[in-house]
């Protein structure tokens, strides 16, 4: 007796054509499998659906669009034409375009199951996408009409390994019950507000037969049409590897500082530079990466605010040299201005870049840009937490950079939620005022591998960058920012010979 | 042209195999149980029998051992479409079988592999 090996093979996988939502999906549909796309008008079934399409066919699949609605074909192609993925040669050859319209007007779901079936035979389909679904549910007599065209698509489609998706307006509770509870998943697509700010997302809330990233992931539709960014921490909730224990240093190129914190930062760790603004930061991540150019490793600088002639030329101001660094190819300046990013599709960029020339030393300027982009401010902490791990695992050593919105104060506020946490290192510099003059001073608030210098010490900036000169011994209160100067002893003198 | 009787007490599976078997050029029988298909069988010899196993009223089974007992039918294949675990299907004498849920194009090799024996 021949068997066909027995019982259950794993199920192929299909590409939905649409960007990370395979990530989402676990490798992407399942083959034969039923979908509900749904999602009220607007928010992209349609071009979802021609993008599935054409993708599957570029692919080599055979896909078979059918449309329940009134609108033409051709009213339709000219909403797309203007998309990446459209591609008019497929038109007719990897791609049919029939109507069910009449068929379901006239004979009903019978003579639409049957069109179907015809039609995904002639054509060799692998791929069918039904436009308009909630009319054929419309059009049934009974519930059980509708089960039973479902049911019958279902097995046709399992049968022939053919994907289906079936796009309809609405997942609402009564509406659709019946075919909510007989495909192998549902994909919502959302359009919400974030303040004034509209946001599209989608949820996959079923998937049958594999694990999937449950919660909502953000979209964007553009000249590629749609576009999922996938959650990055839900993306991440592991990094891909466990990170080394690496003894190494990448030394910030700031001698004093580096003495501060035992020879720099340890490999593969995060620093967080905290200060006001104009007390330096963005000069101390140049020494860094100046730093990284000098031992030949490679270097990106990743930032939101300075655009990338302004940074260069700042930096080689102050004799780092960075120009020279960015024509060798040891440091890359990645740049978007702040406003309208999804904050993960920015971790996108950065992991790309990082990964691209296997980067050792990042430095990202600052937090801020990502908090400009976040929809969710919620999730910052687990976002940072999630990059960090990945970092780490990259080998990256990274520093950080982040604004205190306060000048002087008694309280040192780090804006972003659960910080400390998600880095190993780190550094505040503060203004503060010493006899009616505004100076700088640096401390090195946590190093969680070895120890470091508890003194607070004065930062200079000068025409060659940073330096580090002695503590403050004889005054108190600087973090404060107003400092108060205490007794000198009775000789009158200072350790800087005050 | 080849006769298939196909027995499933699923409507919409039976509709769906009968319409793929038939563009493949076989003539389709089909009954819902067992005893509609041996009933079927007697009138009209098939060349193959495809049945599920859980039917009501005769069970594919049944029906397996009831055709093997019949003078005329006993040299029918049968193939059975079972979601049954291996070991629990292996212990029937059936031509053959497919696991569910399988792809037609499954069904064909398991109907092309009895068809042989026809012709011995």
């Amino acid at each position: 007796m021949k068997t066909n090996k027995g019982g259950p093979q794993p199920l192929a996988r299909v590409p939905t054509g649409v960007a990370q939502l395979d990530t989402i999906l676990n490798g992407g549909f399942l083959k034969g499998g039923s979908y509900i796309v749904a999602g009220a008008p607007g928010t992209g079934k349609t071009i979802f659906g021609n993008q599935a399409c054409f993708r599957h066919a570029a692919a080599g699949g055979k896909a078979l669009y059918v449309t329940l609605l009134a609108e033409s074909h051709a009213r339709m192609l000219s909403h797309i034409s203007n998309l990446l993925f459209f591609d008019p040669a497929a038109i007719g050859e990897g791609i049919h375009y029939i109507s069910g319209y009449e068929t379901l007007r006239d004979d009903g779901l019978k003579g639409l199951i049957t069109l179907v079936r015809k039609t995904i035979k002639r054509d060799g389909a692998t791929l069918l996408v039904v436009d308009g679904i909630t009319r054929a549910e419309s059009a049934a007599p009974t519930e059980t009409d509708f089960k039973e065209f479902i049911n019958e698509l279902n097995i046709l489609l399992s049968l022939i390994g053919c994907t289906g998706i079936l796009l309809t307006n609405t997942l609402d509770e009564g509406e659709s019950y019946a075919a909510r509870t007989m495909v192998d998943g549902l994909i919502q697509l959302e359009d919400v507000m974030d303040g004034v700010r509209a946001v599209r997302q989608v949820v996959v809330m079923k998937f049958r037969g594999s694990n999937y990233l449950r919660g909502a992931h953000f979209f964007e539709i553009g000249d590629e049409g749609l576009r999922i960014y996938a959650r990055i921490e839900a993306v991440l909730a592991a990094p891909t590897k466990v990170p080394g224990a690496s003894i190494e240093r990448r030394p910030l190129g700031i001698p004093g500082l580096d003495a501060m914190m035992g020879g720099g930062p340890p490999e593969g760790t995060g620093t967080l530079v905290l200060g006001s603004s104009g007390t330096g930061k963005t000069i101390l991540g140049m020494h860094f990466l100046s730093e990284g150019g000098r031992r030949k490793e490679p270097g990106l600088y990743f930032g939101f605010f300075e655009s990338p002639p302004r940074y260069l030329k700042k930096a080689d101001g102050l004799g780092l040299q960075l120009s020279r660094y960015s024509q060798d190819g040891l440091l890359e300046i990645v740049w978007q201005p702040t406003g309208g990013l999804i904050m993960d599709s920015l971790a996108e960029r950065l992991f790309e870049a990082v990964r691209r020339r296997k980067v050792k030393r990042l430095v990202v300027d600052g937090i801020a840009g990502f908090e400009e982009s976040v929809v969710r401010r919620e999730r910052l902490g687990l976002f940072f937490t999630s990059v960090l791990n990945e970092l780490r695992a990259l080998e990256v050593t990274t520093v950080l950079t982040e604004e205190m919105r306060e000048l002087f104060g008694a309280e040192v506020k780090i804006p972003v939620p659960g910080v400390s946490g998600f880095v190993e290192n780190i550094v505040l510099v503060r203004q503060l005022e010493i006899a009616s003059a505004l100076s700088r001073a640096v401390a090195v608030m946590k190093t969680r591998e070895g120890a470091h210098d508890d003194k607070l010490r004065e930062m200079k900036i000068t025409d060659k960058g940073i330096e580090i000169g002695g503590p403050f011994e004889f005054e108190e209160a600087v973090l404060t920012g107003g400092s108060m100067r205490r007794r000198l002893p009775s000789n009158g003198k200072g350790p800087r010979g005050q | 042209m080849k006769t298939i009787l196909l027995v499933d007490d699923e409507y919409s599976i039976i509709e769906v195999l009968a319409y793929l078997l038939e563009e493949e050029g076989f003539a389709v029988l089909t009954a819902s149980n067992g005893r509609a298909a041996l009933e079927q069988a007697s009138e009209k010899v098939p060349d193959v029998v495809v049945t599920d196993q859980m039917m009501p009223v005769m069970t594919g089974a049944e029906l397996l051992a009831a055709l093997k007992k019949h003078p005329r039918l006993q040299h029918v294949p049968v193939i059975l479409m079972t979601s049954a675990p291996l070991a629990a299907t292996r212990q029937l004498s059936w031509d053959d079988f497919i696991s569910k849920p399988f792809a037609f194009s499954e069904l064909l090799q398991a109907v092309r592999r009895v068809l042989p024996k026809l012709e011995e």
